[in-house]
């Protein structure tokens, strides 16, 4: 049974890839692939495998929902997990996102410290496992 | 940058080497702020003053600056919000907040 390894993160706020990189490379301990758009996604998935994806809203050319559309098209990413990352905070706002089909999503700014275990729950209910 | 400090940030149980290089990924986002700041001052027009006030919204707390990102946020709120007193007080109130943090020459306009 796999574990959660790899994580692709597509965010155009370069500071905000920085961080992620930081947060779940360097105190997470993942294999982290960042890139700053929803084209640049479509491309690197199928090489880098992810077991789950962050994935910004917000995003010139192809918006976060956009883009998780276009993931789900290949076959590498069947069944794998999508977080979005907001800034947006009202709940009606949320709720709308998540009907685009996301896991689950973590609000911005978020804390390097923690956001490793913070995705885990949604890696977990992604693969359809029980969340502790 | 005069009257930002960031807050107090949670270290605790993280090796040296990593408090080390968050430090150095805030001292390069610090030194982004400016052109960031420019950016949003000299927006052509309220869209994308508004998208890059949201950017600065969803990274400032992340390095440790959550007044600077609440300030962001609140301005970016009100220019999507029909246009009021209300709402054009609630923008000048975070105006003014983002200014004390970023200006570096309080006199200027």
């Amino acid at each position: 049974m796999s574990d959660l390894r790899r994580i692709l993160c597509v965010e155009d706020d370069a500071d905000i890839r920085m961080i992620l990189e930081f947060s779940l490379g360097t105190v997470g301990g993942y294999e982290v692939c960042c890139c700053a758009g929803g084209r640049s996604a479509v491309q690197l998935a199928p090489d880098f495998r992810p077991d789950l994806v962050l994935l910004d809203v917000m995003m010139p050319d192809l918006s976060g929902p956009e883009t998780l559309v276009a993931l789900r098209e290949l076959p590498v990413m069947q069944g794998v997990p999508v977080v979005f990352l907001t800034a947006k905070a009202m709940p009606d706002e949320l709720e709308q996102l998540l009907q685009h089909g996301a896991t689950g999503l973590i609000v911005k700014p978020f804390d390097p410290m923690t956001l490793p275990g913070d995705i885990r729950p949604y890696w977990e209910l992604g693969r359809g496992r029980p969340v502790a | 940058m005069v009257g930002l400090l960031p807050d107090e940030f949670p270290f605790e149980g993280q090796p040296a080497a990593v408090q080390a290089a968050f430090l150095k990924l805030r001292d390069d986002f610090v030194a982004g702020l400016p052109q960031r700041w420019a950016d949003i001052k000299g927006a052509r027009s309220d869209a994308v003053r508004h998208q890059a006030l949201h950017r600065l919204a969803g990274a400032a707390g992340s390095y440790g600056f959550n007044a600077l990102g609440q300030a962001a946020r609140a301005a970016a709120q009100a220019l999507t919000q029909p246009a009021s007193a209300e709402n054009t007080a609630a923008f000048q109130s975070a105006w003014q907040s983002l200014r004390h943090l970023l200006d570096q020459d309080k006199d200027t306009v």
